[in-house]
């Protein structure tokens, strides 16, 4: 599907090739978590062990270290742009070669509807997974389905067949992400905090394991709530955005990933939507289909360029150290002294010239926006890595859903 | 003459189907000979033809059913695999689209083309099947392959044929009957999709009579594209991995003068030929047994298949589809039938027949499932040249996947020329 949209979009000898990944592999949290106590690279950037430096609240993100708490493991709160807006996401799966993605059912028991038509949740019940994280087919984004318990009735089931074989009506929910995983894992905080920003410092929602049953047995689940994605109602396929890891050319010629955030777009690759976010809620960007976009300078170009203050002296002799000097310019005194001046930390100008200039920060083309980098990168800039991440928005245009 | 001729052609239509001992055929003339048979069908299926449970909106739809149990027909193409949209990832055999509506079905129009040259010991097969079907997309008729081979029999002196090209499985016994003039009753079993395939390879089989013993011994081999696996399930006309998949039967038979004993063990393995990666294995081992005593045949036939997970580039005769899982199941059948003498006439034998088989199977992390049927039917042989069948198949989910309404009633008459 991805190839086709690049198709569309990039015309011919556009997309470039991608790196070489295992095809049709799924790590879900279980295996990221593994995957960090492995210190798997991959794994290490969505979860931070208990006791651990968390990454961007730690040097040279952040003054000094900041661990996670002791008791559990923590999800990363990946600072990104998205919709030209500071954001933040974790990340619960990783897929690698996959097509597409698909929602699965998740069955709720309910005594009724209220008069709003609200769901009157059993007390005591667990939810029921149709499966668990062993099939390759497993998935977070979970249709909810409502199974009403008459009077007289037990809401004890624990398997899909059960459940289905009860004859109980069942009534369509809301979409909700759910993400089975360990049941000592939640959104990365250190100890005694609540998840925060690690730029803008806003607070973000704590989010707890909760229990469940999965075709018999027992397990946890992160609980992100409803309405956090979209899919296509004719076949379940889980919409997709694009996601954009800025790169350069590395020594072998090949673009390699920047360690900066990321831009989360709102739509699939050559599509862009306008932010689907009712209520500054956003129901986009839990799906994230990962594309490099190739930022290295061309002489005779404008040069791209980051905006670090001048506050954060660790952050910019970090990046100085491993892309250069002239992607971190010094911002002007006039961008250092604006109230709002952390929105823009880690930002990636199009020109970075525009750092100096008076009229900071309207001066500049920031690709912060799937609009702005599609439209100002050359269709060669993109290259498919043909992968899928999944996590809902932690943080998005100042609301931590 | 009549006779003569009769007796030549029901030859020729079960030449395909075993290996038996053919002399070499020096000193005949060459024959071509042209044969083959209709199918037409009359059949109906609870609900809506498929085995998708109401409510069940799990994905993929075909993991957590089975989607094969509504067979219609000999080829086992179902009364529907309408999925009402819900994603399926080609755990499906072929359908005749009827849903729950009963019908007329022409199943197959099969014709057999056999040359036999004079000066040499060889067999020249050729089996082509036109298969009329209205689906989704209107007209979906398909004419169909099915078989072409050369097979030599090298040493006049010796029970032993090389075949290559195009021809039937080598791996239990229910093979024997994947054609409808040839099958006792209408229907394959739950087990058939995993035995029955035909494929592209080489073959070589061998007997060896022990007449002290009133035995033989035999050995079946084959070297081929798709292995066993029927042909929605593993592609036979293409080795997508480049590697070959081994099937192969060893067999005993006793053969006295009013008793039938055959006795067999069968095996697979190979790379699995539905995706591309040469490390995905699966392997299969099977076991059959087949008693005649007069006009009554007892047939027992089991099967344990695994299939490794793959990557996600799993194509098969349903086209590319997504992820290769791993998949794990057993089953096995019994089926007692008994040929009921009438008459000279035109009604020459009456079977009635019953079959019980069961199937468990698991896609990699779904739930196991079990399912059972009981097939009940009988088959009216017309002169020789016509055959009608008629049976219910009553469908059950006995563990692990909701309760489904899917009995089918599938009924045959095939006339053979």
């Amino acid at each position: 599907m991805h190839r086709r949209t690049c198709a569309a979009l990039l015309a011919a000898a556009a997309c470039s090739s991608s790196p070489d990944r295992p095809q049709g592999e799924l790590r879900t949290m279980f295996e990221l978590v593994s995957g960090a106590h492995a210190k798997d690279a991959d794994a290490s950037a969505q979860v931070v062990l208990r006791a651990q430096p968390i990454k961007f609240l730690s040097s040279p993100f952040n003054p000094g270290t900041q661990l996670q708490e002791p008791d559990r493991e923590g999800l990363v709160v990946q600072p990104a742009f998205s919709d030209a807006n500071p954001a933040a996401f974790v990340t619960t799966e990783i897929w690698d070669g996959y097509p597409r993605v698909w929602a699965q059912p998740m069955y709720v028991f309910v005594s009724g509807f209220d008069r709003s038509g609200g769901p009157v949740v059993v007390a005591g019940s667990l939810p029921v997974f149709a499966f668990g994280t062993g099939s390759g087919f497993y998935s977070p984004y979970r249709q909810v389905w409502w199974v009403t318990i008459p009077s007289g009735g037990h809401a004890d089931f624990r398997t899909t067949d059960q459940v289905l074989a009860s004859g109980y009506t069942l009534t369509q929910g809301p979409l909700r992400y759910a993400a089975l995983g360990p049941r000592e894992m939640e959104v990365g905080r250190t100890v005694d905090s609540v998840p925060v920003h690690p730029f803008t410092g806003d607070l973000l929602q704590a989010r707890l394991s909760h229990e469940a049953w999965v075709e018999g047995a027992a397990a946890s689940y992160m609980d992100f709530g409803d309405d956090r994605f979209r899919i296509n109602a004719a076949n379940n396929v889980v919409q997709e955005v694009a996601l954009f890891r800025f790169a350069f050319f590395g020594p072998d010629g090949t673009p390699q990933a920047l360690d900066v955030p990321p831009v989360v777009g709102t739509g699939p690759l050559g599509t862009p939507r306008a932010a689907d976010a009712p209520n500054g809620l956003p129901r986009f960007g839990a799906l994230r289909h990962e594309y490099l976009a190739n930022i290295s300078p061309v002489p005779g170009q404008p040069a791209p360029g980051i905006f670090v203050s001048a506050t954060r002296p660790e952050l910019r002799a970090d990046l100085i150290a491993k892309y250069g000097a002239a992607f971190v310019p010094l911002p002007s005194a006039q961008a250092e002294n604006l109230p709002e001046r952390e929105q823009f930390t880690m930002r990636v100008a199009f020109d970075s010239s525009c750092f100096n200039l008076s009229d900071f920060p309207q001066s500049c083309i920031w690709l912060d926006t799937q609009q702005n980098i599609e439209g100002n990168l050359p269709s060669t800039a993109f290259t498919d890595t043909k992968r899928f991440s999944s996590g809902p928005f932690v943080f998005f245009d100042g609301v931590a859903p | 003459m009549r006779a003569a001729l009769l007796a030549l052609l029901a030859a020729s239509a079960a030449l395909a189907q075993e290996d038996a001992y053919s002399p070499p055929a020096a000193s005949q003339p060459s024959q071509l000979q042209i044969n083959g048979y209709a199918d037409i069908g009359f059949a109906a299926a609870q609900g809506d033809g498929t085995s998708f449970a109401p409510g069940d909106t799990r994905i993929p739809a075909d993991y957590g059913t089975d989607p094969f149990a509504t067979a219609v027909n000999t080829r086992g193409d179902v009364a529907s695999t309408d999925s009402k949209g819900r994603f399926t990832n080609g755990f499906l055999p072929r359908s005749m689209s009827i849903g729950g509506a009963p019908s007329f079905l022409l199943n197959n129009f099969n014709l057999d083309v056999k040359y036999t040259p004079s000066l040499a010991p060889l067999l020249l097969f050729g089996r082509l099947q036109f298969l009329p079907r209205y689906g989704a997309a209107g007209n979906e008729t398909r004419v169909l392959v099915e078989q072409a081979f050369a097979r030599v029999v090298p040493f006049s002196s010796q029970e032993l044929a090389l075949s290559i090209g195009k021809f039937d499985s080598v791996f239990g016994i229910e093979y024997l009957e994947n054609e409808s003039n040839l099958r006792t009753n209408v229907t394959p079993s739950l087990i058939a999709r995993y035995t029955t395939g035909q494929s592209l390879g080489v073959k070589a089989f061998y007997r060896i009579q022990i007449p002290k013993l009133w035995s033989a011994v035999s050995l079946n081999a084959a070297a081929t594209n798709g292995g066993t696996l029927v042909e929605t399930l593993s592609p036979p006309d293409l080795s997508l991995s480049g590697r070959p998949i081994g099937s192969a039967r060893l067999g005993w038979e006793l053969n006295l003068p009013a008793f039938e004993l055959k006795a067999g063990g069968s095996g697979e393995y190979g790379v699995r030929n539905d995706q591309h990666g040469v490390t995905v294995h699966q392997w299969a081992l099977g076991a059959d047994l087949r008693l005649v005593v007069g006009g009554l045949s007892v047939s027992v036939e089991g099967v344990s298949i695994r299939q490794d997970p793959g990557a996600a580039d799993k194509s098969n005769g349903l086209g590319p589809q997504t992820l290769v899982s791993g998949f794990a199941a057993r089953g096995a059948y019994g089926m007692v039938a008994y040929a009921v003498p009438v008459s000279d006439g035109a009604l020459r034998r009456l079977t009635p027949y019953l079959r019980y088989e069961q199937r468990h199977a698991q896609f990699e992390g779904f739930p196991a499932y079990t399912v059972d049927r009981l097939t009940f039917g009988f088959r009216l042989d017309l002169w020789e040249e016509l055959i009608v069948k008629a049976e219910g198949l009553l469908n059950g989910e006995k563990s692990g996947l909701p309760p489904v309404d899917n009995n089918v009633f599938a009924s045959s008459l095939v006339y053979s020329f």
